[in-house]
């Protein structure tokens, strides 16, 4: 009895140190995570990335790079549009992914775009350059596909972002809300599924903290996202969507950047995301 | 004035040309600085192209007047034998170009560990030039685009073994030429055996090259101011080009499998500098 009592106060403990981490980042500035988020990495348990933790993929880059530093993670990317043709674009995908995905049903971050740089092309008027922050996970499928298949995956995203059409001030994002579907094994295209796209009322400047979140309401099919310090918002998805886990499960907070090929001038994208500060559901928490 | 201006710059080409070339040389064709760095503050895009396996920390940035590559890899841990391959690749636009590459560099740091149950020793390879132009493969015989079954790949590499004796920080350079027996290079053969151009530490300004002698069915590999040493191959080998042309830099961690009880994951992580680089004078891009 008296070990029983021990052991349930030794966890009430530990996720009472996790939701205290949770109210320093919060103190630091960045936006609001209710206490259901707790903690999964600042940065502090190790000078290097945790390969217990994470995994990290990029394609498409020229320049990159991705390190721990000053507890955060600091990811860059930088990649120039085409030359040859004023037709479509150039993209690179810089994805800081989860060990656990299946574990997870909510992700929090606290991010600060420190830099994005984007050119347009004026002899490509109909693509625009762009970048964005996102946090994605891929929890189920439509029943189209299975093990290793991603077709009819669905992945939940919230992502901050700015284009080169953009009239905002300088260094203005905005934020967006999608459920989108996979079209085929390896997903190479993701469309969003009816209604399942919501833009926030939330912005946030280009080298300030900010929080973004999404949150799976499996039980009630439907997701929640939220940037900023603004409500969260509901964006339900039909039941029947759900039929079984996803093909290739992940989560993931990414950086992507689209250059729009150019051949009267040279076009280029970059972008430096640090992330100090992840939180998923505390049964993902690796410790 | 004009031509007086024009003469000027005749000279100060062939200038650099003359200050490129070396003796050993696989062609009669001279070298010339392909990049030092100079000439955009980030990497140049009609220059390099670039590419990373799924991996930990990892670096490609200009800084100054050098480049700066990292990668760092952690090896799997669901069983205690064999080991995958991880690179973070810088290639040249234009391989096709490529008869010499040459490279100076540093290696920084260098760390490799290796897992006690398994036999195969974990290997980083700090640094790699690699140089592939030929295939063995009958011409005609079908061969889809990025299989690189047949094709030759020329190294010459800086690496440490994780079961490795040296004294920290000591690296091993050699050079090998290995035909890639799948579409993916899982499995390879290498041609003849590996050639041992001697021992490096980090921390030291090194230039290693590579060349190809198509009409001696030779490659040629050295480092420092060392005379080449001659990797010759069949003339068979080269039945036609290769199917996946490249000629790259690169820094690849073979990290061994091992299980959490057995101490893993084991760990792969090299940092290096990379300086001036060197090609043939055609293949050069203003």
């Amino acid at each position: 009895m008296n070990r029983t009592l021990r052991r349930l106060g030794c966890a009430a403990l530990a996720v009472a140190g996790l939701a205290l981490g949770w109210n320093g980042a919060q103190a630091a500035g960045g936006g609001s995570l209710d206490p259901s988020f707790v903690l999964y990495e600042d940065w502090t348990s190790a000078p290097l990335m945790r390969p217990d933790r994470w995994l990290a993929t990029d394609n498409g880059a020229l320049d990159i790079r991705r390190e721990v530093k000053g507890h955060a993670l600091v990811m860059r990317s930088r990649r120039p549009g085409g030359t040859a043709s004023d037709v479509g674009f150039a993209g690179a995908r810089h994805r800081l992914v989860f060990s656990n995905p299946t574990a997870i049903d909510r992700i929090g971050v606290i991010v600060d775009v420190r830099t994005l740089e984007l050119s347009a092309c004026a002899t490509n008027p109909n693509q625009p350059s762009l970048g964005y922050t996102a946090i994605t996970l891929n929890r189920f499928n439509d029943g189209s596909g299975g093990p290793g298949n991603m077709t009819g995956d669905h992945l939940l995203s919230i992502n901050g972002y700015r284009d080169t059409r953009s009239t905002d001030p300088d260094g203005v994002l905005r934020f967006r809300g999608v459920i989108l579907r996979c079209i085929d094994a390896v997903c190479s295209n993701a469309i969003s599924i009816p209604g399942g796209v919501v833009d926030l009322p939330t912005t946030a400047q280009v080298g300030t903290r900010f929080a973004m979140r999404v949150v799976w309401d499996s039980a009630n099919n439907q997701i929640f996202i939220g940037a900023g310090d603004d409500p969260d918002v509901a964006l339900p998805y039909p039941s029947q969507v759900n039929q079984k886990p996803a093909g290739v499960p992940f989560a993931d907070i990414r950086t992507q950047l689209v250059a729009a090929n150019c051949t009267s001038g040279a076009t280029a994208t970059e972008t430096t995301l640090a992330v100090p500060n992840v939180y998923t559901n505390a049964a993902a928490i690796i410790p | 004035m004009t031509t007086t201006r024009n003469a000027l710059r005749a000279l100060a080409a062939g200038c650099l040309l003359l200050v490129g070339a070396r003796p050993g040389d696989a062609s009669s064709e001279p070298i010339a600085i392909y990049e030092d760095w100079s000439t955009a503050a980030t990497l140049r895009a009609d220059r390099w192209t670039a590419s990373s396996d799924p991996g930990l920390e990892t670096e490609r940035e200009v800084h100054g007047d050098k480049l700066d590559m990292r990668f760092r890899r952690a090896g799997g841990t669901g069983s205690d034998s064999d080991a995958s391959f991880f690179s973070n690749r810088l290639s040249i636009l234009n391989p096709l170009s490529i008869t010499h590459l040459e490279v100076e560099l540093k290696v920084k740091d260098v760390s490799v560990t290796g897992c006690p149950a398994n036999v195969t020793p974990s290997i980083t390879r700090a640094a790699a030039i690699d140089l592939n132009r030929i295939n063995d493969i009958a011409p005609g015989t079908p061969l889809p685009p990025g299989d690189i079954t047949g094709d030759h790949i020329a190294r010459v590499e800086v690496r440490r073994l994780s079961d490795s004796t040296d004294p920290a920080g000591m690296l091993t350079v050699r050079a090998l030429l290995f035909r890639c027996n799948n579409a993916a290079c899982t499995s390879s053969t290498v041609v003849g055996a590996p050639v041992v151009l001697g021992e490096v530490t980090t921390q030291e300004r090194v230039r290693i090259r590579l060349s190809w002698d198509a009409a001696g069915n030779t490659f040629r590999a050295g480092l420092n101011d060392a005379p080449d040493v001659l990797v010759p191959y069949p003339p068979a080998v080269n039945a036609r080009p290769a199917n996946s042309p490249f000629a790259t830099l690169r820094i690849q961690h073979l990290p061994a499998n091992c299980t959490v009880t057995s101490g893993g994951p084991t760990v792969g992580d090299a940092e290096i500098e990379v300086r001036s680089v060197w090609t043939n004078a055609s293949a050069v891009i203003p």
